[in-house]
């Protein structure tokens, strides 16, 4: 299990090293953006002739080596793999060769690894598509940006840019720990201290206590920080603001308090400087929680808007506007869309309906009371699981509403499926190879669904769509508080004193991925798409901004 | 319990210097302009915030606590003599690093904590943090502030578990103790979240809770044995709310009570109320529910937004949202371990000097205390500055005061020595308190005793469980020492003294009393009516008419003071200390007063 894991993080490190060389987030402009597009194939396309050239070398050295070495066994382990790859391999050809098999081409230690056939040939149709977007580019009219934006989307899908590894999800590496801590020294942040035993496979992920929030370290009347941000990173740590909706709006609320209340300091610009303010919020947030995705796009457009401000532009003037924007964010890509996707998820919803949701999310509770007042007939199987029991809140809002619900715990769902006629599911985010990342335990139920053959339909604004790629719930997740798992039942805690059973340790998951193949359909408010088609809706997005 | 250093704390490039907006987080305010009523034989002299505590003003705790978690500023209201004091006050000057704007309040009036607020009002921008001047805690305070925070709460305060003070307090037999008026407090079942609160006084036949508290939180826990200590957090709209209100004069005695009352109240809950009052606002014509507007802490549309979408809630069982939908929230942290003192009675103050060393890194012995070598200095005793400490003198879990003067073989235990007092040679004062200037003659022998601010004691005077202070009556001075609870044979040498010794419930006069009965009778009966203790009252059957003077006058005097609308406080009082009812019945509300024992009825 634990090489598993190491390769799959061996393989983000991969891509990370074969994306743009240029990491630089700061940059992002979208005039760059764009050109980054022709920079790239071309660079690209240098670069796969070079590796051509140096395949043939190796390939003859190798088989030279090959008669003089043939006895040798190779190691065979995955640091040797690391060297750099091209990304576009398939995740088959990344295992690494079992050590009991004989490697035929044993590679020497200072050469780059073997390649197997199908490497090969999944790199030619890499370059060959890479020269045909490149040509696309020249050829095409310079003037139409769609064209322009269309290639670079397509060598992006191909080459997915992830620019560096987040540092959240390396908690493990001391440098990175070292790095984090430097800068949040440097924006005058406290750090959290990882609290407890982590389990083996999830040690490259914080685990925080929320008995130790970050106030303790802070002095009271707060002065580095907003106490509306002060606020909002202990309602998330404290769970008090919870889901992915009710976090990004909360989020919005606070930015709009900072903003409020800034003045630009003299010798400044407006633009610049606030963007520099909100760095060291956001890191505070950060600590008290990991961002969600739709906070991470809320942030980015927040950003994107603060850049957009021209250096002209009066204060008060670009305060307003700013702010206006901001309202426009909440209204259009969260209640609007919430509005939009009520209305076309109530067509899914047929008179004498049994409807499976599960947890609490805010989208689908909408959608269901949206739906009883059109006079829909359904019933609702609200299914919940521990630790946070959230299925209670969903099934309180139902039942005040006067929906007829049942109510199972998760351990129950293939039990109660058979008289489910659909399962709508709410969703974290949305992933760019089509993963539904969602509250733990959502891809069970999924799964469970599609085995009874029970259509599940994932509802999600556009705004939580993400450019991340994911295909398990390892790499990237997050670890809630293990001490949620402790129970006290009559007066009795069992898991009280788990940290001194060295082999005993909580997990505490929040998210999973559902793969795509268990979702029929996702409602969005741009309508029903299928999971595959989140990369268009994405580039559709990044044509928009 | 004590707070990790923290790097960020004093850094200077805040969020509100760059901006320059003076929108703060929180402001800090310190009451110090209370009497200590509860131990005016401290106070007689120095004001309570002067009080030393381990060699510093009382005040100094809570502005360290201030300072240490990061307030930059602090509003002290306090009195024009305490003001005086703290600008003379080298200790003050030189540890309190805060900028503190003094701002002074009438002594006599009868002002309380909530006029004081109301009083600097204008200076209030903010949410501000209460801290009344005699807590001593190492509390870690953002335990407080994140429930304010998170919540949203219109208020929050800490409380702590009682302590049993194990200390013999001068004058007082035994462990017993006035029966104190008990506090109930009711929690919600995460023992955050404040929703009932009571005083024993106020009871009159039983706790009764309102039916829309137990509909809203079916399991309440009612907790006893807690001390309120006396810090809190509220929002601005309360301060605007007592602006308004002028009808509210203590934070602790009303403004609390009606806060956390208010919480389950229908018009503060009700979105209708709320609507209508918004139009109200101008016209400010319903003054009670326009109070209550000003209070509930009003979410903006988009917090209540977010909150909807929000899957969590604060209870469980019911069908009602977070909250219940309430805007208005109390919640109180409870201290289950850690230090936590109000220093507002004797006993407190003892102990308070006992552990008040163990909160801050001092050498116990001051640099500039001249400690002769053959002399035995306990780790636990605290030797303030400029001290002299003569040659074969023993010290132990004492503390000694500034210029305090102790001569050879004195032997001091588990005592209390304020400022500027010289003890004689070969003193022994075991569990005592000496406030400030006192002289202590030659050999006296003293235990457990309260010595009065410049008292003079007569060398070789034993003394045992005394309570040596010093009282005006009218413009003549009186010098009496009130024995209370004698066990041993008692002899104070001092003129004008009246003493009465009591050996057994057996009565027998010492010397002759120079002043009239009735002055006797007045001073005996100021001490009482001030102390709220137990102090001497007679049994003493051949001097009927003396008797009956002296308790008229006590009951005038109390009456004077308003305590006589609790019966039950008077016979418990009485109870408490002679082991006798006495009973006393007011004709028709008159002043009259008819006192008397059940010996005495045929008076």
């Amino acid at each position: 299990m634990l090489l598993q894991q190491q390769r799959k993080r061996s393989r983000i490190v991969k891509m990370a090293d074969s994306g743009v060389t240029d990491g630089n987030e700061k940059k992002g402009d979208i005039e760059r953006a764009k050109n980054e597009g022709k920079e790239l194939t071309k660079e690209e396309k240098q670069r796969l002739r070079k590796e051509k050239k140096q395949q043939k070398k190796s390939k003859e050295k190798k088989d030279d080596k090959a008669i003089q070495e043939s006895g040798k066994e190779t190691k065979g382990d995955s640091s040797a793999v690391s060297a750099p790859q091209p990304s576009t391999q398939s995740t088959a050809q990344k295992v690494p060769a079992p050590v009991s098999v004989p490697a035929p081409e044993a590679p020497t230690p200072a050469e780059k690894p073997p390649k197997s056939k199908a490497e090969l040939k999944a790199e030619r149709r890499a370059r060959q598509e890479a020269e045909r977007a490149s040509k696309q580019s020249k050829k095409g009219d310079p003037g139409p940006q769609g064209a322009v934006s269309k290639s670079k989307a397509a060598t992006n899908e191909l080459q997915p840019v992830v620019k560096r590894l987040p540092e959240h999800i390396q908690v493990d590496n001391p440098d990175v720990l070292k790095k984090l801590a430097k800068k949040l020294e440097r924006q005058q942040i406290p750090l959290r201290l990882d609290y407890g035993y982590k389990v083996s496979l999830f040690s490259h992920l914080h685990q925080y206590s929320r008995k130790a929030p970050l106030t303790q370290q802070l002095s009271i009347p707060s002065t580095v920080i907003h106490p509306a941000i002060v606020r909002l990173g202990l309602q998330y740590s404290q769970g008090i603001v919870a889901g992915s909706n009710a976090r990004s709006i909360a989020l919005l609320h606070a930015f709009k308090q900072v903003i409020r209340d800034y003045t630009t300091p003299p010798n400044e610009e407006l633009s610049r400087d606030l963007v520099n303010r909100l760095k060291p919020y956001i890191s505070f947030l950060n600590q008290c929680r990991p961002l969600s995705a739709s906070m991470g796009n809320a942030i980015k457009y927040v950003k994107k808007e603060i850049s957009n401000i021209p250096s002209q532009c009066k204060e008060e003037e670009a305060k307003r506007k700013l702010l206006f924007c901001i309202e426009w964010y909440i209204k259009e890509k969260i209640i609007l869309a919430a509005k939009a996707i009520a209305e076309s998820s109530i067509e899914k919803i047929s008179d004498g309906d049994v409807i499976l949701i599960y947890g609490c999310s805010s989208l689908v509770n909408h959608i269901l009371c949206e739906a009883l007042e059109k006079n829909r007939k359904f019933r609702v199987i609200v299914v919940d699981s521990r630790p946070r029991l959230e299925g209670r809140e969903a099934l309180r809002r139902l039942v005040q509403r006067g929906i007829s619900c049942t109510y199972v715990l998760i351990s129950a769902v293939s039990y109660i499926l058979p008289e489910v006629s659909k399962v709508f599911l709410g969703a974290h985010a949305l992933l760019a190879n089509g993963y539904v990342m969602s509250r733990v335990g959502t891809s069970q139920i999924a799964l469970v669904a599609k085995a009874f053959n029970v259509p599940v339909l994932v509802c999600c604004e556009t705004y939580k769509f993400c450019e991340r790629v994911q295909t398990d719930s390892f790499v990237s997740n997050e670890l809630d508080d293990p001490d949620d798992l402790i129970v006290t039942r009559n007066g009795q805690t069992h898991l009280e004193h788990w940290q001194q059973e060295p082999p005993l340790g909580l997990l505490n998951l929040v998210y999973d991925v559902t793969p795509p193949d268990f979702v029929d359909l996702v409602i969005t408010e741009l309508g029903m798409i299928p999971c595959t088609s989140v990369p268009v809706v994405l580039r559709v997005k990044n044509v928009d901004q | 319990m004590r707070l990790p250093p923290l790097s960020y704390r004093d850094s200077r490039s805040s969020w509100t210097k760059n901006t320059g907006t003076d929108t703060m987080e929180l402001q800090a305010v310190l009451m110090a302009a209370g009497g200590g009523s509860r131990m005016t034989d401290l106070t007689y002299n120095t004001p309570k915030p002067m009080l030393p505590v381990g060699n510093k003003p009382l005040m100094w705790y809570p502005l360290n606590l201030l300072e240490r978690v990061g307030f930059e500023e602090v509003i002290v209201i306090t009195t024009k003599e305490v003001q005086k004091m703290m600008s003379t006050d080298s200790k003050m000057k030189r540890d309190i690093k805060m900028k503190m704007e003094v701002v002074c309040v009438p002594e006599d009036g009868d002002m309380g904590t909530a006029d004081a607020l109301r009083h600097i009002q204008q200076k209030i921008k903010t949410d501000i943090l209460v801290v009344s001047c005699d807590l001593i805690t190492d509390v870690a305070l953002h335990e407080v502030v994140d429930l304010f925070r998170a919540h949203n709460a219109t208020l929050a305060m800490l409380m702590s578990k009682a302590h049993e003070f194990t200390e013999t307090v001068p004058g007082q037999k035994g462990k017993k103790r006035t029966a104190e008026q008990r506090d109930f407090v009711g929690v919600d079942e995460s023992g955050k979240r404040l929703l009932f609160m009571a005083n024993e006084a106020d009871l009159e036949d039983g706790l009764s809770v309102r039916k829309s508290i137990i509909r809203k939180h079916p399991r309440m826990h009612i907790k006893t044995g807690l001390v309120d200590a006396h810090l809190y957090c509220l929002k601005k709209a309360v301060v605007d709310f007592l602006t308004e209100n002028k009808s509210i004069s203590s934070i602790r005695g009303e403004l609390v009570p009606y806060l956390v009352r208010k919480q389950f109240s229908k018009t503060t809950n009700s979105q209708k109320v709320k609507e209508d009052l918004e139009d109200q606002t101008q016209k400010k014509n319903d003054c009670s529910t326009n109070h209550e507007l000003l209070i509930s802490s009003r979410d903006e549309p988009l917090l209540q937004l977010a909150q909807e979408r929000s899957c969590w809630n604060d209870h469980r069982g019911d069908m009602s949202e977070a909250y219940h939908g309430g805007k208005l929230r109390c919640y109180v942290h409870i201290m289950e371990q850690g230090l936590c003192y109000r220093v507002n009675t004797l006993a407190a103050y003892i102990e308070a000097n006992r552990q008040a060393p163990k909160l801050f890194e001092e050498p116990p012995v001051h640099p500039s205390a001249i400690i002769s070598e053959r002399c035995q200095v306990g780790s636990d005793s605290i030797i303030g500055e400029r001290c002299q400490i003569a040659e074969k003198t023993s010290i132990k879990r004492s503390t000694i005061g500034i210029s305090s003067n102790v001569k050879e073989k004195v032997k001091v235990t588990n005592s209390i020595v304020m400022h500027s007092v010289t003890i004689e040679e070969g003193c022994n004062i075991q569990g005592s308190v000496i406030c400030s200037n006192a002289i202590i003659g030659r050999g006296a022998d003293l235990k457990y005793c309260l010595v009065g601010n410049g008292q003079r004691i007569e060398p070789e005077a034993p003394c045992a469980s005394l309570w040596l202070t010093q009282i005006r009556v009218s413009a003549v001075c009186v010098r009496v020492c009130v024995c209370v609870f004698v066990f041993f044979y008692v002899c104070v040498r001092a003129c004008a003294c009246v003493c009465v010794h009591y050996i057994d419930g057996e009565v027998r006069e010492h010397g002759q009393n120079r002043t009239t009965r009735n002055s006797t009778a007045a001073a005996c009966s100021h001490t009482h009516t001030h102390t709220h203790t137990r102090t001497l009252l007679t049994r003493e059957h051949s001097h009927a008419p003396f008797v009956l003077s002296f308790h008229t006058t006590v009951a005038k005097l109390i009456l004077s003071n308003r305590f006589l609308h609790t019966k039950t406080c008077l016979c418990g009082w009485n109870t408490a200390l002679c082991h006798h009812l006495f009973w006393i019945s007011t004709a028709e509300r008159t002043n009259e007063v008819i006192v008397g024992t059940d010996q005495l009825m045929e008076i």
